[in-house]
């Protein structure tokens, strides 16, 4: 409610008055972000003077290990080599096939009636250049030549192909077993005899055929 | 956009005023006498927060800071000047459209005051075609003036208002009487120490205000002089009633209430009206023959009012025992600070 007052105090006269003066609160506005900045800085500041330090700490911590680590990453490299060269040689030792093995199988696989000429057996390099052990594997090629006698002297030389297929060693060896040549040859007496070869190749050679 | 940009100048005007208002002090600088009012205004409640009496400022000493009890102080104070120097006046003048303000230089004409003078005028009634518009208007000298601003340099309150004791009075009674006299005319006599200020309220309105320099003093003056007895005995007899003082009190009071007596004919004349109540406060009309000698000669009921009615007390015991049935001269204090609670 508005009363009738007549006020002999101009409006330039009456001056502020609240729980915060005036002069502070515009100190306060101004101060205050100022301070507050100076503040942030200086905290700022001995933080970065901290993450300095440490960085120097690190840094020196770092010029002693990186020689060691250096040496350490050649010697690990080393290692890995080493460890490569003993899988590729463990890799190429068992590779091998046992030749007696072989030899045994073809020895059991031979008939009475028949009898071997020549026997060979060539190992070879897939490629020349190693990079893990499954390419150390080896290519092997059997060479049978003999001759085969009797009434059933061509199926003997049959069965023969058969049989060695049947075999441990040489059907782990070789994939197939193939009759190259067989011709007729009469003996002395004039007996029934056949002159024959066989091939075992791998599975490589045999698709290479 | 314009009328956008003055409600938000207004609000945040209002605002800061509302806040800036929130509690006021009202000092009341009178002849024997400092008294503070301490209101707050809770909502649109008026709350008591402490009164005191302190001693009496004289003007004619070197002015000092004063200090206020704690409890009674606000931000802001609301301060009544009561001096012999004084002016009060309602002035009658032409206004042009737009206007409201009289210009100080006419002012002081209507006033009859020089430049030693403050002056300031609030309109009471705006005039209509062509009748003059009414100020209630004030003078004081630049001298107390300053002698009052000098007493608040820096610190809590800061003066927001200063008044003429006889006119801070008003808002207290509309305050406390104002819907009472809703639609009618009254009399209000503020009596002091050394000077009364009379008002004629109309509906709420000031429609006459004067002041006789005439009070307490006059009247312990009169008993001293008749009886021969010295100033404090004068002071027990007349708010004693043993002693028959009737006489001189008629003697003194005669003049004073002969132009008041005008004053209401006037007004009675002029406003069409009838003034049937005259609302008496201030230390003088605690003296136990001076209503009856007011209603004697002015043929109107004398009442008289409490100044903190319709105002809720902190506490109930906030008005002090020795000041229960002094209340009454706290009537300028009180309104100054009801008038400056008021207009925020």
């Amino acid at each position: 409610m508005s009363y009738p007052r007549v006020n002999l105090l101009k409006k330039i006269e009456q001056r502020y008055q609240g729980t915060v003066s005036r002069r502070f609160m515009l100190v306060g506005t101004v101060v205050t972000p100022i301070l507050f900045i100076a503040v942030l800085s200086g905290v700022k500041l001995i933080q970065y003077g901290g993450v300095q330090a440490d960085l120097r700490a690190s840094r020196e911590i770092w010029g002693t290990l990186e020689p060691r680590l250096a040496v350490a990453s050649d010697q690990q490299h080393g290692l890995k080599t080493n460890r490569q060269a003993i899988d590729l040689i463990n890799g190429w030792q068992d590779s091998q096939v046992s030749m007696e093995g072989l030899l045994l199988d073809i020895q059991k696989a031979i008939p009475e009636n028949v009898q071997l000429t020549r026997i060979s057996i060539r190992s070879e390099v897939k490629t020349s250049v190693y990079h893990d052990v499954d390419e150390l594997e080896l290519g092997y090629r059997l060479a049978l030549q003999g001759i085969s006698q009797g009434a059933q002297a061509e199926n003997a030389v049959i069965n023969l192909r058969k049989d060695l297929l049947d075999r441990e060693y040489l059907s782990a060896t070789f994939d197939a077993v193939k009759l190259t040549s067989l011709r007729k040859r009469a003996g002395q007496s004039g007996e029934n005899m056949r002159e024959f070869s066989l091939e075992g190749l791998g599975a490589e050679s045999g698709g290479e055929k | 956009m314009k009328n956008d940009m003055y409600d938000i100048k207004k609000v945040i005007k209002g605002g800061r005023l509302q806040q800036r208002a929130a509690s006021l002090v009202g000092i009341d600088f009178s002849t024997t006498s400092t008294k503070v009012v301490r209101l707050k205004k809770i909502k649109e409640e008026l709350v008591l927060m402490g009164l005191d009496l302190l001693p009496a400022v004289d003007f004619g000493m070197e002015a000092c800071r004063i200090e206020l009890p704690r409890n009674i102080t606000a931000h802001y104070g609301s301060l009544a000047y009561t001096g012999k120097s004084s002016v009060v006046r309602m002035v009658n003048a032409a206004l042009s459209d737009g206007q409201t303000e009289l210009p100080e230089r006419k002012l002081r004409e209507l006033l009859n005051v020089g430049d030693d003078y403050r002056v300031s005028a609030t309109l009471a009634k705006k005039g209509q075609g062509r009748h003059d518009s009414s100020f209630l208007a004030a003078a004081i000298p630049e001298d107390d003036l300053r002698f009052l601003m000098s007493m608040f340099p820096s610190g809590p309150p800061a003066p927001a208002s200063v008044e003429v004791a006889g006119l801070s009075f008003v808002p207290a009674f509309l305050n406390a009487r104002g819907d009472e006299c809703q639609g009618e005319t009254v009399c209000l006599i503020e009596a002091g120490e050394s000077a009364s200020h009379f008002v004629f309220i109309n509906d709420g309105v000031p429609a006459l205000v004067g002041k006789f320099d005439f009070g307490g003093s006059t009247l312990r003056e009169k008993v001293v002089k008749d009886l021969g007895v010295d100033d404090e005995l004068a002071g027990t007899i007349l708010t004693d009633s043993s002693i028959n003082i009737s006489t001189s009190m008629n003697d003194v009071m005669t003049p004073f209430l002969k132009q008041l007596s005008i004053s209401k004919d006037f007004i009675e004349r002029h406003q069409g009206c009838i003034v049937s109540k005259v609302y008496v406060s201030g230390g003088t009309s605690l003296l136990p023959h001076w209503p009856s000698v007011v209603e004697q000669m002015l043929h109107a009921e004398v009442l008289t009012w409490n100044p903190f009615e319709n105002i809720r007390y902190d506490h109930p015991d906030i008005v002090p025992e020795h000041l229960a049935n002094q209340v009454t001269r706290f009537a300028a204090a009180a309104g100054a600070a009801i008038g400056g609670l008021g207009e925020s």
